[in-house]
């Protein structure tokens, strides 16, 4: 009952990271390749403002969330170029340097090892402890969370993604100021998995820079390819599916020398299965090209 | 062609002068644009203008220039040499320093020869993307969602009544890629006055469409500029469908333009 909480707790947090992530890929036709690591700058700002500055849960998650936004204009402003393939570059050497970053800056982020004892879940003077309390702590939020996506995605905000991403010059002809909403799309969906990374990061009390590199980006895009981009439910379905496939697959006696390996071909059998039957995805409205 | 009491449209009883003052613009002045693609000079001198409630032709042999023009006049191309200016409000525009996605707002804005539907929304919601609507800030689709479905209202109405304009209302829930030809391009006319542009550029509308179709869009078209006060640039390689509605012909010959002056339109004496 645990373990199945502890899973529930993980899914809560992926949901949040693979809503996020759609909201770049699915409306925003950005094929983003760092999401881990602006996860990872969440995770991190949010532990050193609980650890060293003493901030509550709350405040420490916002801002962590700030800093994960505010990263994401770091990068997108100077260039203010999101044409794909650009993009793509530029994410791919993001998720490098913050994971290089996480794992040299050893004053600050203690390098490989780690920083540990970041402090459980507190709100309103009541910790959430439990595996249990935290289940329902994180629901919640990411309740909250989902309702702030499908405002967005419902409203003209996010009409005009979905316009960029059916046809970017179409979109600028009737006067959507393109570059703009792709930034702020870019800047909500970092903050909001900077979010997540917080949430992470209080519920393992522990992290090091390995949950943030390039294969846990992988692994989100996976979510929402498998699930499927530009509504909520793919994307929800896709991080239940990652999730649970390889505690399934604990249960069939692989050799552990090389249950790693063969979890990793499964994913790619099935990632190549989907493409051929289901290239939208399992619940994806439509493909992502 | 259906024209509602309640549109913010004109009735053909007004005179010029409130059409003008109505629409918001005064002119269109287009001059000396030069452009070329590698060696290949495409616009060598080109000028026009128009007037509100004017329909010009553009017209010219296929590859003549006439897409590019567009082209430049929407933002989407810079030419190496010219000027082209929207007199608006007393305020002088500069068409070539502004962006493509900016222009419409300001007042010029354009149909594609291949349409562009957004394919994956239906008539209705394509005419709305059009709408400057401030739910397009995500900060106020969040924090004031009442606010912004309020607007969302009068902007859906809006939309409705520029797709009974243009004949498309009871296709309005239909999805992008299912409307004919001849329906696409109307909803893609609906959702170019759904930016509240006073300059429209249409590129070719009356292609691939049949006699009948054809000849339905332009009698629309005509009544559409005489009764807002738009100014209509009309692309056509077959003159003779456009030559009824028109003022002026604006043809393209080696990257220049031959103006003639049609005078066959009643309403211009
Ligand atoms: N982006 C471009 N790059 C290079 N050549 C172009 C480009 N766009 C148009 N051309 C060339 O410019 C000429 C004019 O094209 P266009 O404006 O599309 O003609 P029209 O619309 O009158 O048929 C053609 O010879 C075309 O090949
Ligand atoms: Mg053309």
């Amino acid at each position: 009952m645990n373990y199945l909480m502890h899973l529930m707790v993980y899914f809560e947090i992926f949901a949040i990271v693979a809503l996020s992530l759609n909201l770049m890929l699915g409306y925003g036709g950005l094929l983003q390749i760092a999401h881990a690591g602006y996860y990872g700058i969440g995770a991190y700002s949010a532990t050193l403002l609980w650890v060293h500055f003493g901030f509550g849960f709350i405040p420490g998650l916002i801002l962590a969330g700030v800093c994960a936004g505010f990263l994401s204009l770091l990068v997108s402003l100077p260039a203010r170029r999101f044409k794909g393939d650009y993009f793509v570059m530029v994410s791919i050497a993001v998720q490098a340097l913050i994971y290089a970053v996480l794992y040299n800056w050893t004053s600050v982020t203690n390098g490989p090892f780690g920083i540990s004892g970041i402090p459980k879940p507190e709100v309103l003077g009541v910790e959430f402890s439990s595996t249990g309390a935290v289940t329902l702590l994180y629901g919640f939020i990411a309740l909250i969370f989902i309702g702030v996506i499908s405002l967005l995605k419902t409203s003209p905000f996010g009409r005009a993604l979905q316009a960029i991403r059916d046809d970017e010059l179409a979109a600028k002809s009737v006067g959507i100021p393109v570059n703009k909403l792709k930034m702020q799309v870019f800047a909500i969906a970092s903050a909001l998995v900077g979010c997540a990374g917080g949430l992470y990061a209080a519920y393992v009390s522990y992290i090091d820079p390995t949950s943030f590199n390039l294969n846990e980006s992988i692994l989100m895009l996976s979510m929402v390819v498998i699930g499927g981009v530009g509504n909520i439910r793919g994307p929800l379905l896709g991080a239940f599916i990652l999730i649970t496939l390889p505690e399934a697959l604990r249960f069939v006696a692989l050799p552990d020398a090389i249950a790693a390996n063969i979890r990793l071909l499964i994913y790619g059998v099935l990632l190549i299965i989907l493409m051929l039957v289901r290239p939208q995805g399992l619940a994806g409205n439509y493909r992502y090209q | 062609m259906v024209v509602n009491n309640d549109a913010n449209l004109l009735t053909k009883t007004q005179t010029a002068k409130s059409v003008i003052k109505k629409s918001g613009f005064s002119k269109l002045v287009v001059e000396n644009i030069a452009l070329s693609f590698g060696g290949k000079q495409v616009l060598k001198n080109v000028g026009l203008e128009l007037l509100p409630g004017q329909v010009g032709l553009l017209t010219g042999e296929n590859g003549s220039g006439k897409t590019t023009l567009l082209n430049v006049l929407s933002g989407f191309l810079k030419p190496e040499a010219g000027q082209a200016h929207l007199i608006k409000e007393g305020k002088t525009i500069d068409i070539l320093k502004e962006e493509s996605d900016g222009l419409p707002l300001l007042g010029i804005a354009r149909l594609w020869q291949d349409i562009r539907l957004f394919h994956t929304m239906t008539a209705l919601e394509n005419v709305l993307t059009a709408a400057p609507s401030i739910g397009i800030n995500p900060f106020r689709a969040i924090f004031q969602p009442i606010k912004v479905r309020q607007q969302e209202k009068i902007l859906i109405k809006k939309a409705l009544n520029w797709l009974d304009i243009m004949g498309m209302k009871e296709r309005s829930g239909s999805s992008g890629d299912k409307l004919s030809l001849g329906q696409a391009k109307r909803v893609a006319i609906a959702r170019l006055l759904q930016t509240g542009a006073e300059v429209l550029l249409l590129d070719e509308p009356l292609a691939g469409l049949d006699q009948a179709a054809s000849l339905q869009l332009v009698n629309d078209l005509g009544i559409l500029a005489q009764e807002t006060g738009k100014a209509l640039l009309i692309v056509e390689h077959n003159q003779h469908s456009i030559i009824p509605i028109a003022d002026y012909k604006y043809e393209l010959v080696n990257g220049v333009i031959n103006t003639t002056e049609l005078r066959n339109r009643d309403d211009v004496a």
